[in-house]
């Protein structure tokens, strides 16, 4: 009986993280939209320059620092998850929350830095497509879209499939811009992820994970 | 007095909305996000029929349901493949799909600058134009929906939904066709959200892609949440609630470039809100049912 509470509790926690989210994500584009207004904002501080030219496509200087900047931060991101204390932590409460407990590992803690780290990395994410592009309050749905199907055609098991997955959905994204019509990039996003989830729904990565598999 | 009956179709609208996103997940506790994408077939279809072949509603109705369903039938198939967070992922993406097919298909649904000018509905011959016309037809069909909602949740099939949310691997032990279950529940919820959305388009006159969005079935989600999911009266309840409060905020002078961000607030934060109080309320009564075990 105990232990069906318990799953029974653990079950309904599923989707609620989620959800809240959501709600938080609506609450905070709202603020933002009253703050700065619903109007495009430019970030660039200096003038578009031409950039540098790669045979024959001009590659902008914001644009190389931005493959600079995410490359180096999806190292240290692996190095951290791999190396690190910390980083053991938080696979160990992916893995087995019951477990780490009784390890002695404090699991809030672990969740609560791992949601730090997280959302550093999406604002240094949002901050660098602001550099590209410019920003307005809704920008962020789009990134968090495409986010999303990166990380599961990517396999929910490990970050290291990650940048391929990115890749992937980038040169299938601008494909399809460029032989259909660019109003239908995000509908190739979710195209390309209901196809993972029918033919490969474990990812690129193909390790196991719980909640896809039923 | 015109005013709030206005709002009084509006809220039996989306309450219906709600009742069809409760029989699509209130019972099985898979959120679907695609809830305003069937509103929206519902919707375009009625409308469609209505502009292009002057067909009254009682004939675009059930055809709104029909290609509510058939729209669903796949939907449901591939969606119906993950739980959990990645249900709710894939039929967001889903609306998404929906909601560019809508904006983009411009030989269709004339994209963003939408359909003007869908016939109001007439009953025996006489035109509704009045507010407490429209209050009565919609209180009617809001009946209807919440009969079907309420016999579905009693039925056999409701029963297995339950033990769905519960222990959906249990379920299938005793015999039961869960993958089935929920593939008839998603479709016959898109179906009745379906019913809203052809009245919707007649009682507005005019629809555009705008009114469909993904925040449209976060409102919903909301409402259903905020009245308990699987709670049918509770859905109505919420759905005046979510509804009538940023209504009584114009009251207050707020200037309407804030009260559209306001509204949206409102309802990010019941949402964070609700289900804050339903998870400490909940860890609360599971730890009092553990101490009880562990004194017996």
């Amino acid at each position: 009986m105990n232990s069906h509470l318990q799953t029974h509790q653990l079950r309904n926690l599923g989707w609620v993280g989620l959800v809240a989210s959501i709600g938080l994500y609506v609450v905070l584009q709202n603020l933002i939209s009253l703050g700065f207004g619903d109007e495009t904002l430019v970030l660039r501080t200096a003038p578009v320059m031409e950039g540098q030219k790669f045979g024959n496509a001009f590659v902008s200087n914001s644009q190389i620092l931005i493959v600079i900047i995410s490359t180096f931060l999806f190292a240290s991101t692996v190095m951290l998850l791999e190396k690190t204390k910390l980083g053991h932590a938080i696979r160990g409460v992916a893995s087995n929350p019951d477990l780490c407990i009784l390890l002695g590992i404090d699991k809030n803690l672990v969740i609560g830095w791992a949601i730090a780290i997280g959302s550093g990395l999406a604002a240094t994410g949002g901050i660098l497509s602001g550099l590209d592009s410019d920003i307005s309050p809704t920008v962020g749905f789009r990134l968090l879209l495409n986010s999303v199907v990166v990380m599961i055609i990517g396999g929910t098991g490990g970050i290291r499939c990650l940048p391929l997955a990115a890749i992937f959905l980038a040169l299938a994204q601008h494909t399809a811009a460029y032989y259909l019509d660019a109003k239908w990039m995000d509908s190739v996003a979710f195209l390309i992820l209901i196809i993972f989830l029918i033919w490969k729904p474990l990812g690129l990565s193909g390790r196991h994970f719980k909640k896809i598999e039923i | 007095m015109d005013y709030l009956l206005h709002l009084i179709v509006f809220v039996l609208i989306y309450g219906m909305v709600a009742l069809s996103l409760n029989v699509a997940s209130g019972f099985t506790q898979l959120i679907s996000l695609a809830q305003a994408g069937f509103f929206w077939v519902g919707a375009y279809t009625s409308a469609i029929l209505a502009t292009q072949y002057g067909w009254p509603l009682w004939v675009n109705l059930p055809l709104g349901m029909l290609v509510a369903g058939v729209v669903a039938l796949p939907v449901a198939l591939v969606a119906l493949r993950t739980v959990e967070d990645y249900f709710i992922i894939c039929t967001m993406g889903m609306g998404v799909i929906l909601f560019s097919v809508m904006n983009n298909w411009m030989e269709l649904t004339r994209g963003p600058m939408g359909i003007p000018g869908i016939p109001s509905v007439s009953l025996f011959g006489h035109p509704l134009t009045e507010k407490w016309e429209w209050v009565l037809l919609a209180g009617c069909f809001y009946a209807l929906v919440f009969w079907v909602a309420h016999n579905f949740k009693r039925s056999a099939l409701g029963r297995i939904l339950v033990g769905i949310s519960e222990d959906e691997i249990f379920c299938q032990s005793l015999g039961k066709n869960v993958g089935l279950a929920k593939l008839q529940s998603f479709v016959l919820g898109a179906m009745l959200a379906a019913v809203p959305g052809a009245l919707y388009a007649h009682y507005v006159s005019y629809i555009d892609p705008t009114s469909f969005t993904i925040h449209e079935s976060i409102f919903v989600l909301s409402i259903i949440i905020v009245g308990g999911m699987g709670n049918l009266w509770g859905s109505l309840v919420a759905a005046a609630f979510m509804i009538l409060v940023p209504e009584a905020l114009r009251f207050v002078g707020l200037p309407s470039g804030i009260a559209a961000n306001v509204r949206q607030m409102l309802y990010g934060a019941a949402l964070i809100l609700v289900i804050w109080l339903q998870q400490t309320k909940g860890r609360v009564a599971v730890n009092n049912l553990l101490e009880k075990q562990a004194k017996i």
